[in-house]
């Protein structure tokens, strides 16, 4: 009798043994190839079933990590039917085995939209949302990142993850006191209202954003950084959710993380901000109102690289929307750091949203054109535009914002050198301002005269009954023949001509 | 009377008369044709004075009534060119006064119900004044937050260095032999942690723990008491330090999700206990020593027979 027991005791201790090693060496990248060549998946399946608990949560443990770490695996995990039994015991067994089982899931999940539909499929979302339902916060925590990770893909999972309830449940975790928890659950929110605005209405509906709107004082980092996530997601959607959002009381206490320690907390905050201001010019000018564009000025010229982006976009949205705010704006020195992003940063969707930001803010009137002329903005826009490697977007954004400016632009020495260097699509713009404004004042003339503005119009040959001739033709009507004849560039040539038929006479 | 004398005069020279008469006529028709025009000079320029003299008359007449009644109408010019001088410059007074009102006016309404530019102006300053302030405060804000990183990032400091001195006495040196701190190699830089030198830690920490051992001891109570750790089933005698490591072990293998606290069990008799993987299996108590096997019982009587040490027939029957 004891011989028999023996033998089964031998082989339980190597089951042991096996799968708490596996899980070990799951945990070092360079073995998993090893592992995966020795065909361990095949071994921890059955595994799974033991009747040891400890070998059934480290063989649990030890899937997840394996196909935590790349998607072949976890399609394995898949094609190889563990799921279904994994989302069978996770009704059952104890805390131990739940969390990992949850973190199987995630880990399959995470990879790619068709996985998260298999783990959809095999039927883990209601076992997911019971565990949601449990005491233990470890098990919650594990639950709550699986489902996060799943609505994370598209609309649709996001849909189905809804549909199995856990949004209540996601709104009750935010609440418990586990900072973990939290972290998680605010992530799994922003992932599932990131995708639609009826994904966010149903968020919002569940009482989510009176509950995250406190968090953003919390001294943790990681939180704040998920809870402004959540809020930016769901704000972004449309006019009603941002006001939902203003309602909570959340400005001004969210500009405050616009200076936090962590960089990533400054990122969120803004694009929180972001998503508020773009709507409507009420919700604008409740930032404005708030102190809150030279807090975005402030994080536009610290910020670098793609954590500018929300910034950037932010002082666009505001300036779009009306004369007094893009004054606002002008006045809290704005335009040098956005100038800055034009010139310094590397990347073209930033130089094009920067690009965007400066026309919004120029093409009120000639007051705003003025200050952006005096900042010295159009060469650099026009550098931008005739650059090689600027991309198509990025050119289509800075001709746009050359445009809007120089259409308002009354200030003609800051137009005067554009004349020189611009293509002809801007230059029309640039020479019908002056036409516009020469006839009426005797000073610029005369100083455009001397610049050498007139000689280089009149070099321009523009198609006649094209509109650059109009304008040309305008021009040259402000001036008495001679000083066109002057500085028209074959005059000299003329004159010779003149003199030869006469010479030829004689 | 007199004609009478006259009568008679004249029938006395009746003759002389009639002589005088015919001559005198005879001189009258001879003078009559140059008294004639004579005559009518005289009277033409009497009529010529009378004429003139009226027609001065008249003219000052004429002039008279002329002159009152251009009086007459230059007055009524006057008066009508004076009214019209006062209504002008009236106009041109009140007109000024009707444009500066509609000049304020338009300014009123304008900035009340189109631009106001002074509100604007107080506007932006407010809105920059307010954006100062708020930047003053999240500089403090920042400021706070970096201090209190600094010093909790102190305090774990200080508190590991505490543990670690604690734990460490051993390499505090004695009269005779220099420990690792205190090593006389060290010419001119003692080693130190916050300001004071690391043998002084290691000396100062073990202070709190003997206190509190000597303050258990006083008490009766056994240094160390932690509850049992479950045995996993058989297995031989293995130590309880084994047992213990192997738990350890197998509990960090069991991180899923971060490091929780149980909170219902988070304090209570047996706050420390964790309960380890092997939970839920028969308990078999690790502290009481296997010093036996198995024993077999048929196996008591040995089929074989016994042989004593000494043969007993060499010792009795004589060597």
């Amino acid at each position: 009798m004891r011989a028999v027991l023996q033998v089964f005791e031998s082989y339980q201790k190597a089951r042991v043994n096996f799968v708490q090693t596996v899980a070990e060496l799951a945990t070092r990248p360079q073995n998993i190839e090893a592992l995966q060549n020795a065909g361990v998946m095949q071994l921890l399946r059955p595994l799974l079933l033991d009747n040891v608990p400890s070998i059934q949560q480290s063989a649990a443990l030890a899937l997840g990590r394996l196909a935590n770490y790349n998607d072949e695996l976890a399609e394995a995990v898949v094609s190889n039917e563990i799921l279904p039994q994994l989302v069978y015991s996770l009704a059952e067994q104890n805390r131990f085995y739940k969390k990992a089982a949850a973190f199987v899931l995630r880990a399959v999940a995470k990879h790619s939209p068709q996985l998260a539909q298999a783990v959809v499929d095999s039927g883990a979302l209601d076992a997911l949302v019971g565990c949601l339902e449990e005491f233990d916060p470890g098990v919650k925590e594990a639950a709550a990142w699986a489902l996060g990770y799943i609505a994370r893909h598209n609309g649709e999972l996001a849909q189905t993850v809804v549909d199995a309830g856990a949004v209540p449940l996601l709104v009750l975790c935010v609440q418990e006191p586990e900072l973990t928890l939290k972290r998680i659950s605010a992530s799994a929110l922003s992932d599932i209202s990131k995708h639609s605005p009826e994904l966010a209405q149903a968020v919002v509906d569940a009482g989510a954003v009176a509950y995250l709107a406190p968090l953003i004082q919390s001294p943790d980092g990681k939180l704040k950084r998920q809870v402004c996530a959540c809020l930016a997601q769901v704000a972004k959607h449309s006019v009603d959710l941002a006001e939902v959002v203003v309602e909570a009381e959340v400005f001004p206490k969210i500009l405050n993380l616009l200076k936090d320690m962590d960089v990533y907390v400054r990122k969120n905050a803004a694009t929180a901000i972001r998503e508020v201001a773009k709507h409507t010019p009420e919700l604008a000018q409740l930032i404005v109102n708030a102190g809150g564009v030279g807090a975005m000025v402030d994080y536009v010229a610290e910020a670098r690289g793609n954590a500018r982006l929300p910034g950037i976009m932010t002082l666009g949205y505001i300036s779009a929307f009306s004369e007094t705010l893009a004054l606002a704006v002008i006045v809290s020195k704005a335009i040098p750091p956005l100038v800055n992003a034009v010139v310094t940063e590397p990347e073209d969707h930033l130089k094009s949203a920067a690009c965007w930001s400066l026309g919004q803010i120029g093409r009120h009137s000639p007051d705003h054109a003025k200050a952006l002329a005096d900042a010295n903005v159009l060469p650099k826009l026009l550098a931008v535009l005739l650059h090689d490697s600027s991309s198509e977007d990025l050119k289509t954004k800075a001709k746009r914002a050359l445009k809007s400016v120089i259409q308002k632009c009354v200030h003609l020495p800051a137009l005067e050198p554009l004349l020189h260097d611009a293509p002809e699509n801007i230059l029309k713009y640039a020479v019908h301002q002056f036409a516009k404004v020469l006839p009426h004042d005797v000073a610029a003339r005369r100083s455009f005269v001397t610049s050498g503005g007139l000689q280089k119009v009149l070099e321009l040959q523009p198609e006649p009954g094209s509109k650059l001739a109009d304008f040309v033709n305008a021009i040259k009507e402000v001036y008495p023949p001679e000083i066109v004849d002057y500085y028209s560039p074959n005059y000299s040539k003329q004159l010779l001509d003149m003199l030869d038929p006469n010479a030829a006479g004689e | 009377m007199e004609g009478g004398r006259l009568a008679r005069q004249l029938a006395a020279n009746k003759e002389a008369i009639i002589t005088e008469y015919l001559h005198r006529t005879q001189l009258a028709d001879d003078a009559r044709e140059r008294e004639t025009a004579a005559t009518v000079r005289i009277q033409a320029s009497w009529r010529a004075h009378i004429t003139r003299l009226l027609l001065a008359e008249w003219n000052g007449n004429a002039l008279h009534v002329q002159r009152v009644y251009r009086g007459h109408v230059g007055r009524v010019l006057v008066s009508a060119a004076r009214r019209e001088r006062r209504i002008y410059w009236q106009r041109v007074y009140f007109s000024h006064c009707a444009t500066s009102i509609q000049k304020w006016f338009r300014a009123y309404h304008s900035r009340r119900y189109k631009h106001n530019y002074y509100a604007r102006k107080a506007y932006i300053a407010a809105v920059v004044g307010k954006s100062d302030s708020l930047r003053r405060e999240l500089e403090q804000h920042l400021q706070a937050q970096v201090d209190e990183a600094i010093a909790t990032q102190e305090l774990k400091a200080r508190s590991e260095v505490e543990a670690l001195s604690a734990k460490l006495h051993h390499l505090v040196s004695t009269k005779t032999v220099a420990g690792i701190y205190n090593s006389p190699m060290h010419d001119g830089f003692l080693p130190t942690a916050f300001s004071i030198p690391v043998e002084q830690h290691l000396r100062n920490a073990i202070k709190p723990q003997l206190r509190e051992d000597m303050r258990r001891s006083a008490k009766g109570k056994l240094m160390n008491t932690k509850p049992q750790l479950s045995l996993a089933p058989s297995e031989p005698y293995v130590s309880r330090d084994e047992r213990r490591r192997e738990h350890e072990r197998a509990s960090k293998l069991g991180f899923v999700a971060g490091n929780f606290n149980n909170s219902a069990k988070a304090s209570g008799p047996f706050a420390d206990a964790q309960l380890s993987i092997q939970a839920g299996l028969p308990y078999v108590d690790g502290n009481k020593l296997q010093l036996t096997r198995a024993t077999n019982k048929s196996s008591w009587v040995s089929s074989k027979p016994f042989h004593t040490a000494v043969p007993s027939n060499k010792l009795l029957e004589g060597q």
